[in-house]
């Protein structure tokens, strides 16, 4: 993919994950929805321009709520699995993107709780709270009892978002799919 | 920037609450000075819930209390005190530099680390609002077709598909027209002049010294109390 489409393309995916997340919110939705952007990115474009979309998102995002910014990581981590999957099987297969959405959905929560129970401890001010409170009283530890609650979320939001990409990447002209048209694909057009 | 980075890293590795009343203390002095002292303690409204939450419930609910008064254990507040206090610290250090630091600032910070970085930031900057205009004219148009957005999570979600996927081809489609104007303004030609880095004012450098003068002194609090 051409450089100077990759640097417009970048502000763009920052640009689906605030909307996204924005709008998510607005309808009420149980779900984030606010990693679109940076799937697409990397489904795209490849693995470390994915994760500078997630990276400079979050950062973006602290504008408005500044203890997100921490975040950033599980940004830069959907951005890079993302990444090396489609570099390696393309994005437009169900099998290689319920792969993907399976794993950022395990990996997303993981660190995403070790940074909550370190700068939250555990808690975000939202009414998953009274679960992570019930649990910690049950005996659970801070980790496991803000872990749990996130990976169902976490599970539905990931496969969710990656199968929206694949749609999204299927109705691009394949000029514009780049890695996500996959591995034989993308040789031969660069051939 | 530098400055916020060591402020992070300062209310990351300060390990008594006392210490980080003490670093909230100077970072309010520091907005005092600046002249944004009110809107800094606005900041605070956005995790005020949390803090409180953070307080009731590790009292109540922290397996490692042993001593206790009523039903709150004494350990658990003074756990979850830490980590409110550390959550005020942080929030208060970004809106510092937040509120102290415009917009073409912080692009013209991005351009002098990496170029490219610095493009992006500042297209990002200008697409995101014009990206929230387009949706604003996508949902105005499906609701008068007759998009329902209230109901069941799938009528939402059937409603979310049908305003996220045309302004995202909207806007991929405006990316692409960005690509050919950057081609047009000459980028990634060897002839392009580019802008010189402005060279370092004296308060550049106090502001250098002042970072790291808040990261040693949290690295010897924190060595001390160990």
């Amino acid at each position: 993919m051409n450089k100077r489409i990759s640097l417009v393309f970048v502000p763009v995916g920052i640009g689906i994950n605030v909307l996204g997340g924005m709008l998510a919110t607005s309808l009420k939705l149980p779900v984030f929805l606010d990693t679109i952007g940076t799937i697409l990115s990397a489904a795209i474009l490849g693995p470390w321009w994915g994760a500078l979309t997630g990276g400079i998102t979050n950062v973006i995002g602290s504008l408005q709520s500044p203890a997100d910014m921490w975040f950033a990581v599980v940004n830069i981590v959907v951005g890079l699995i993302v990444g090396f999957i489609s570099r390696n099987y393309g994005f437009k297969k169900i099998a290689p993107v319920l792969f993907a959405g399976i794993i950022i959905a395990i990996v997303s929560p993981i660190i995403g709780t070790l940074i909550a129970t370190y700068v939250y401890g555990g808690l975000t001010g939202g009414g998953i709270d009274i679960i992570v409170a019930g649990l910690m009283k049950s005996g659970q530890s801070v980790f496991v009892a803000s872990f749990i609650p996130r990976l169902g979320s976490n599970l539905i939001d990931k496969i969710l978002s990656v199968f929206v990409v694949m749609f999204i990447v299927k109705a691009l002209p394949r000029a514009l799919q780049g890695f996500a048209s996959g591995k034989e694909s993308s040789d031969s057009a660069a051939e | 920037m530098f400055l916020l980075v060591c402020s992070l890293i300062a209310a990351s590795i300060l390990p008594t609450w006392q210490a980080l009343v003490c670093f909230i203390v100077l970072e309010l002095l520091a907005a005092l000075l600046l002249g944004i002292f009110s809107e800094v303690l606005d900041s605070w409204k956005t995790v005020g819930v949390v803090c409180l939450s953070l307080l009731v419930v590790y009292a109540w609910a922290y397996p490692g209390s042993t001593d206790f008064i009523f039903i709150f254990g004494v350990q658990g507040f003074l756990k979850g005190l830490l980590i409110a206090v550390r959550l005020l610290a942080f929030v208060t250090a970004m809106y510092l530099m937040l509120i102290a630091t415009g917009p073409v600032a912080i692009t013209r910070w991005a351009g002098d680390i990496n170029e490219d970085f610095g493009i992006i930031v500042s297209l990002t900057l200008g697409v995101i609002p014009a990206m929230k205009q387009s949706l604003d004219v996508t949902m105005q148009a499906q609701q008068v077709r007759g998009l329902a957005t209230e109901g069941s999570v799938i009528l939402k979600l059937k409603a979310y598909l049908a305003l996220i996927i045309p302004v995202i081809v909207k806007s991929l489609i405006r990316a692409y027209q960005m690509a050919a104007l950057m081609h047009v303004r000459g980028y990634g030609s060897t002839r392009r002049i580019k802008a010189g880095r402005a060279s370092l004012s004296f308060a550049s450098y106090a502001v250098y010294g002042a970072g790291a003068g808040i990261l040693f002194t949290a690295v010897l609090v924190s060595l001390a109390v160990r």
